[in-house]
């Protein structure tokens, strides 16, 4: 089963570089690169400890569902406004 | 000092350089950040597993001098260089998760696969031995060669796993 994940889009929001991240939660640089990628699955205490970093819940992270474009999202949020 | 004048053992001691070991112990001393690469190597473990096949097959096809054996010697310190160099190179007690988990398949399928080779054809050869007869010298060859075609094997095969299973990294992972 894919699990999909939204590092990436966490990482480069809050101008994170995969060095830092990877410092932070415990892991090779080159981890941060093969999660972002879908290369390799996390244990759940990497998982949570990545969405603590970042202070989100575990599900805004990861999903077995692929996430919606960001587009997509930031259109259906202003037609809710 | 000259390299045209070095005694024996000089010569042998600059050997160590080739094979980077010297290096790995210098990182493993240092308290600078290791920066050793562990690349990915998709061709050249199969030029020591190659060689360790060769061996076992020439074994049996015809008797070697055991005193020849005393090549595999630099054979397997080529083969042991190659993994020092290779992505499973690096310490063990530095892995992460993935790493762990690359290494630890990576030797459980070279264990499953030489357990099952040896398996196999181990009692084929001993068939082969009271078939035709061997002197006690060609069995103690064969013998001789696949112990070091196992260490060949053993040394190289995790390392092609680890390295096929590496997906490529981008410029900024390197």
């Amino acid at each position: 089963m894919v699990l999909h994940n939204r590092i990436a889009v966490f990482r480069a929001e809050r101008g994170i570089s995969r060095r830092k991240l990877s410092e932070a939660v415990g892991v090779n640089n080159q981890t941060i690169g093969y999660l972002e990628r879908g290369d390799y699955k996390p244990s759940l205490e990497l998982a949570m400890k990545i969405a603590q970093y970042f202070g989100v819940s575990i599900e805004m992270l990861f999903s077995f569902q692929r996430f919606e474009a960001i587009g997509v999202t930031l259109k259906r949020a202003g037609e809710d406004e | 000092m000259s390299t045209k004048h070095r005694t024996v053992l000089q010569r042998m001691d600059a050997l160590v350089w080739w094979t980077n070991s010297s290096d790995r112990v210098r990182q493993d001393m240092s308290e600078q950040p290791n920066e050793q690469k562990h690349g990915p190597m998709r061709w050249l473990p199969l030029l020591p597993m190659a060689l360790g096949a060769g061996l076992i097959y020439s074994a049996i096809a015809f008797p070697v001098p055991l005193m020849s054996y005393g090549a595999a010697g630099g054979i397997l310190a080529a083969a042991s260089s190659i993994a020092i160099n290779g992505p499973l190179g690096k310490s063990s007690i530095d892995d992460d998760e993935r790493e762990a988990a690359l290494r630890k398949n990576a030797f459980l399928f070279c264990l499953a696969f030489l357990a099952v080779a040896n398996v196999v054809a181990g009692p084929g050869l001993l068939v082969a031995a009271a078939l035709n007869e061997w002197p006690v010298k060609h069995v103690l060859s064969v013998a001789f060669a696949l112990f070091i075609g196992n260490m060949m094997w053993f040394i190289s095969l995790p390392t092609l796993y680890a390295s096929w299973k590496l997906p490529k990294l981008s410029d900024d992972e390197t």
